[in-house]
């Protein structure tokens, strides 16, 4: 085992802990933290056993291990990219809403009171 | 007697806010200015002149305020709705006409056009930009205008109850046409006179205008 392996394979243990951490102290649900362990053990088979990523390549027609991975990493990059676009989107329409909830009560509010600010 | 009420969207727009005000204020008295979390002191300005103000605290964009400006006049009876800009670029005079031209055609959406009336000052690029928009319009939402970027808009209480504008930023101006389309509104173009004073508006550039086209793509896409 090389150097590069050892480093990433206590990075993956490192992750599978926090993520194991997080779902305990319920800041993630059950999905949430099935999905991230899942994705902790297939890079960590990957870095532990390089072999596999070459057959799995192989077996999709692709030819070498470190293209699969490319291929895997920049579709894994366009769908989290895609997904905290919706997420983020959801909050900016979320703050416009309570802006504009509290923006029109303020205007009822100061009408009633009757300060000058209404025409 | 029905109740008229102009919205103007505004962001950091001290300098033009008062004139723009006093101009429309002869044609109505429900003068409504939605300042959107401006530091200029809009909001002071819009109000000595004698306009409702309602403040967005922190800025959310032209289509946020817009859309917060018709919820505010459909719940005090507005019957028409008109849409102004803050910069000044709009001529208040052309009002009754965009009315006249609502009634005689018996339609929900009265849009103005700078392009069947009269464009002053407009730079190359700018008259490049709004010509790409009509096209862009007209590919994505199937209306054929002659400027389908104009700020300046009457909008029937029917119309406005509808058009609900979920671009906060700039694409609203197009979403808004979209919807026309979507709820089967009837709509007439009507020429008005559009000023562009030096430096006195906020340029809107060749990549402001790509991003209001992605921004309103992906929001067409993924609603």
């Amino acid at each position: 085992m090389n150097l590069f392996q050892i480093f990433g394979l206590l990075i993956m243990v490192v992750s599978g802990v926090l993520t194991i951490r997080n779902r305990t102290r319920r800041r993630i649900d059950r999905v949430a933290c099935i999905r991230w362990m899942v994705l902790w053990i297939i890079a960590a088979a990957g870095i532990a056993w390089p072999r596999v990523t070459l057959l799995c390549a192989r077996a999709l027609g692709i030819g070498r291990g470190t293209d699969l991975v490319l291929y895997c990493a920049i579709l894994a990059g366009m769908i989290g990219f895609f997904y905290l676009y919706l997420r983020l989107r959801r909050i900016d329409d979320a703050i416009t809403k309570i802006v504009r909830h509290y923006a029109l009560s303020d205007a009822e509010t100061k009408k009633g009171e009757g300060n000058g600010k209404t025409t | 007697m029905r109740n008229l009420f102009v919205i103007i969207p505004a962001y950091n727009e001290a300098e033009n806010i008062t004139r723009v005000v006093a101009a429309v204020k002869a044609q109505t008295p429900f003068v409504v200015v939605i300042d959107d979390g401006s530091t200029d002191g809009t909001e002071a300005c819009a109000c000595t002149a004698g306009a409702t103000v309602i403040r967005h605290l922190v800025n959310r964009g032209q289509g946020a305020a817009l859309q917060t400006g018709i919820r505010y006049a459909l719940r005090h009876d507005a019957d028409l709705l008109v849409t102004f800009d803050a910069d000044g670029q709009h001529t208040a005079e052309d009002i009754p006409r965009l009315i006249t031209a609502m009634d005689a055609n018996r339609c929900d959406v009265v849009l103005g056009s700078r392009f069947l009336g009269h464009g002053e000052n407009m730079s190359i690029i700018k008259w490049a930009l709004l010509k790409a928009a009509i096209f862009f319009t007209w590919l994505v939402s199937g209306i054929r205008l002659t400027d389908a970027h104009n700020g300046l808009r009457l909008l029937s209480r029917n119309a406005a109850e509808k058009i609900v504008l979920r671009c906060d930023r700039m694409a609203h101006a197009s979403e808004l046409v979209d919807q026309v389309r979507a709820h089967a509104l009837s709509f007439r173009e009507v020429p008005v006179t559009v000023t562009y004073a030096p430096g006195r508006h906020k340029e809107q550039g060749i990549g402001s205008a790509l991003k209001i086209g992605v921004h309103y793509l992906l929001r067409r896409v993924v609603r």
